[in-house]
């Protein structure tokens, strides 16, 4: 599944690059996220909770980078998971390109998106929503980040990408699954996005 | 008359295989392939978990099963590549058992799945049968000059088509219980299933054990539509967890596994060409259909694709065919039967190709049947089925009465009517019944065929009542118990009444012989003055003797007949919005040549519920995957049923061209509303569009997509 979404950030270009590529900083960004300290093999490895109403699931994974193009402003990452409990599996081809938009920095993501297992099979209508849903979190506590805020604090265990509530209830469970699935895509994709 | 088991079924009374609790149950449940298509390299069962009982993984199967036995078909090459009840070394479809876990309940075992680790190496998935390079069935047959009669056409009409795979979908989804007594060295399997027989068939082969070792109840079932006629490989590995544990063993799947591993029906692609002469007399077909079996052959999956090969001259007289069948390996939960199996399909392709000769040929593609129907029978087609009775032009002129073509003035609504003709290949083998007088006076009737929904405890108590002048509460049905009926073939093919009932009406014409026989000597007179009557029997001089008195005798009977053809026409109206391309079924007309009916209510019913079907494969339904096999419509939100509310207004009749082969001259009514519905409505559609093609499910997207060609 081919998914493309963009956001634009409040911030020039350059440090918006500097600071995707500084995997502790977009990690904050992530609800959710965490990493480890160090790579092995150019491989980093880290986690991501994601809490859809009831339903909270984490997933394992490691992420490499493609390539780099510090010109265009262009990085490929190759990004893989498995669900913590479970027999799901996400693998994720993504790459993000950076453009300045009026003073900011719009950022645009294709990901191409291979889940197996129950995420993959339960909700597929739904993803490219909650895609939408994820990367608003995202962008929002990124630009946070770029304007030099401090993150909310937030405990370790409390922490985890949200989309229950009231979108949770309507959409029923195949979102849930869906957003699941769509989580390790594309989120833990980002967390590892910037770690090099 | 009213099917009498409703008022059970509808006031939550009915017995299915989830309501089975014996004390000390154990639960399990599946750890599936999230792959299409992987290796297998380890699989590794936690060391403990709560409530945890058991893990099977295939080492622990290795020498003590078999996979499913593959039903031998005549003349066609079948692959030897059966399913394994656990996958060891490979997996072909997402979905496909890996592991068993049993625990102390359903939710205990499924979080206990998730702990199993399996390492897979995902390997590249087959998704296009077209594309597969693996052929797990072969077959084909010639008959007359095909290559001649396309050479020397005036018309050749050359089509192809693509039928997508559905979901059977029963109300209830897949389930068994197993029970093991070592002592007695008996095995108790309740399955939730079509019939007794396959599953005591084919369990008996996966374990290798005698039949008489295996006791096999099927209890009330939801609906199977096909698709619960094999057994079920999970079913299997609760047999052996069974004798492993010492406890019974339930697997009550939930409906994503329906979804992912409960075979499928359909999924042909076929490539038509259909000679005639410019006056329009059909000369010659040839086909080449492509199947897209999935992973493994379970014992029924080549059938489908066979018959729809046996029927792709349909109901014409043309006097040369080719058709040759390439049923390829994909990364799919496997194919089998599922309401039509193969029918719908042949109808489908024969059908539109007609549709498509007539307007090449400029001529009404009513008058264009009518000029190619078969008339005569017995009718020995190309490939050697023989048609025993119809009347195939009688169906065609109700079903074009009924649906009353075109209407609609809205220029923005494209009107368009068509219709589709179809025989059934139906019955065929052998069923068998007991009858015994019980000792209230009632009759008891033990039926080898059971039903799953379809009515079997009214139709086949009126067959037996009306012949033994009984009130129907008189009669009383047992079926689907091994030790208790007697064996035979099973509910499937639309042969319960053909074969089934047939069999209950000779087992009573037994009994009354041997009640008029004991009577006879009873009443000291002469068999041919006892006379049998509402009340019981009596002789010449007034003396009478009620059942009551002949308690205790029995009777058995096996009825065995060749195949019987039903056949039908439907005829369906449709508009399409131009703006949208949403499509409206706005009339349905379904006329079938079941032969005699026995209970027109039941046989009503089995129409408009077919129909249904068929117009969810026309309207909504389809099974789809990525293209890396990942399904992608296995819940409800993705795969759409028909609702009530698509339903249009549907126009039944029935032609009566009793069979000359049972005693009740009946054929079978199951499956010809999921058969004709389809080629109506595709014809329907075809001509709303002017002619452009168009295959279902019609969506709004595709049929808007075709407007925009304009």
């Amino acid at each position: 599944m081919k998914l493309s979404n963009e956001f634009v950030v409040a911030a020039p270009i350059e440090r918006t690059w500097n600071v995707l590529l500084d995997v502790p900083r977009v990690a904050r960004a992530l609800p959710g996220a965490r990493i480890e300290a160090d790579s092995a093999d150019g491989a980093w490895r880290g986690t991501m909770k994601i809490k859809l109403g009831p339903v909270t699931t984490e997933y394992a994974g490691s992420a490499r980078l493609q390539d780099v193009d510090e010109d265009e402003r262009v990085a490929g990452f190759f990004v893989q998971g498995h669900e913590a409990r479970g027999q799901g599996t996400a693998t994720a081809t993504i790459t993000s390109r950076l453009a300045e938009a009026d003073g900011g920095t719009r950022v645009l993501v294709e990901t191409d998106l291979r889940v197996t297992g129950r995420q993959a099979q339960l909700g597929r209508g739904l993803m490219q929503d909650v895609a939408g849903a994820l990367l608003g979190e995202f962008s929002a506590r990124l630009e946070r980040e770029l304007a030099g805020e401090p993150p909310e604090e937030v405990g370790e265990a409390e922490d985890a990408l949200d989309v229950g509530g009231a979108a949770f209830r309507s959409l029923g469970e195949p979102a849930v699954l869906l957003a699941l699935g769509l989580g390790i895509g594309l989120a833990l994709g980002r967390v590892l996005w910037g770690r090099r | 008359m009213a099917r009498r088991e409703d008022a059970r079924l509808l006031s939550g009374l009915g017995r299915y295989l989830d309501d089975l609790d014996p004390p000390g149950v154990a639960h399990l449940a599946f750890v599936r392939s999230p792959y299409a298509r992987a290796r297998v390299t380890r699989v590794q069962a936690p060391e403990r978990a709560p409530g945890l009982v058991a893990v099977l993984t295939a080492a622990e199967l290795e020498g003590r099963s078999r996979p499913l036995p593959i039903i031998p078909l005549e003349g066609a090459e079948l692959a030897e590549e059966p399913h394994p009840l656990l996958a060891a070394g490979e997996v072909h479809y997402a979905g496909q058992p890996v592991a068993a876990v049993v625990a102390e309940s359903r939710a205990l075992a499924e979080d206990a799945a998730e702990l199993v680790e399996v390492d897979y190496e995902p390997l590249d998935a087959v998704v296009d049968a077209r594309e597969s390079e693996v052929d797990l069935l072969r077959w084909r047959e010639e008959s007359g000059d095909v290559a001649g009669a396309l050479a020397a056409a005036d018309v050749v009409i050359r089509r192809s088509y693509s039928l997508p795979r559905l979901v059977a979908a029963p109300m209830e989804t897949r389930g068994a219980l197993a029970s093991y007594d070592a002592g007695g060295d008996l095995l108790s399997f309740w399955s939730s299933a079509q019939d007794t027989h396959r599953q005591l068939a084919q369990l008996a082969q996966v374990l290798d054990r005698p039949e008489d070792s295996i006791h096999v109840i099927v209890p009330d079932v939801g609906g199977a539509f096909g698709s619960k006629g094999n057994l079920a490989p999970e079913a299997a590995v609760a047999t052996l967890a069974a004798i492993d544990t010492g406890r019974p063993v339930k697997w009550a799947e939930d409906r994503h596994e329906n979804f992912l591993a409960a075979y499928q029906g359909r999924g042909m692609e076929a490539d038509v060409e259909l000679a005639l002469t410019a006056d329009g007399d059909m000369t010659a077909l040839r086909a080449s259909i492509y199947a897209d079996l999935g992973g493994y052959l379970l014992p029924s999956t080549a059938i489908p694709p066979h018959t729809t090969a046996m029927l792709m001259t349909g109901c014409y007289s043309i006097p040369a065919a080719e058709v040759e069948v390439r049923g390829r390996r994909t990364s799919k939960v496997p194919t089998g039967p599922y309401r039509g199996a193969g029918r719908p399909e042949a109808a489908y392709f024969i059908e539109r190709t007609v549709e498509a000769a007539a307007r090449e040929l400029g001529t009404d593609p009513v008058e264009l049947r009518r000029r190619n129907l078969i008339r005569k029978f017995p009718h020995s087609t190309p490939f050697g089925f023989n048609y025993d009775s119809g009347n195939y032009e009688r169906c065609l002129d109700l079903a074009l009465e009924l649906v009353e073509p075109g209407g609609g003035t809205d220029p923005e609504r494209l009107v368009g009517t068509g219709v589709g003709m179809y025989v059934e290949r139906a019955g065929g083998r052998w069923e068998a019944a007991d009858a015994a007088i019980e000792p209230d006076g009632r009759v008891r009737v033990r039926s080898s065929s059971s039903p799953h929904g379809q009515g079997h405890d009214t139709a086949f108590a009126q067959v037996a009542a009306e012949r033994l002048e009984l009130a129907l509460d008189d009669v009383v049905m047992e079926f689907g118990d091994s030790a208790t009926v007697p064996r035979g073939v099973g509910t499937f093919g639309s042969r319960s009444m053909t074969v089934g009932g047939s069999a209950v009406l000779r087992a009573v014409d037994e009994l009354k012989e041997k009640c008029v026989g004991a009577a006879a000597r009873l009443l000291e007179s002469s068999e041919e003055d006892v006379r049998w009557g509402r009340d019981g029997l009596s002789a010449g001089d007034g003396r009478t003797l009620s059942l009551r008195e002949l308690a205790g005798l029995e009777a058995s009977a096996r009825f065995e007949s060749d195949l019987v053809f039903a056949a039908g026409a439907y005829a369906a109206v449709v508009e399409i919005e131009r703006a949208t391309g949403r499509l409206r079924v706005l009339r349905v007309a379904a006329v079938d040549d079941a032969g005699r009916i026995v209970n027109p209510l039941l046989a009503e019913g089995q129409v408009i519920g077919g129909t249904a079907q068929g117009l969810g494969e026309c309207l909504s339904e389809e099974a789809d995957w990525d293209e890396y096999g990942q399904p992608v419509t296995a819940s409800f939100a993705d795969y759409s049923l028909l609702t009530a509310a698509e339903m249009p207004q549907l126009r039944t009749a029935f032609v009566e061209s009793p069979s000359p082969l049972n005693p009740l001259g009946a054929k079978g009514i199951g499956e010809g509303g999921a058969i004709g519905t389809p080629a109506a409505v595709g014809n329907a559609v075809a001509d709303a569009l002017g002619g452009r093609h168009v295959d279902p499910p019609f969506t709004e997207e595709k049929l808007w997509q075709v407007l925009q060609e304009e």
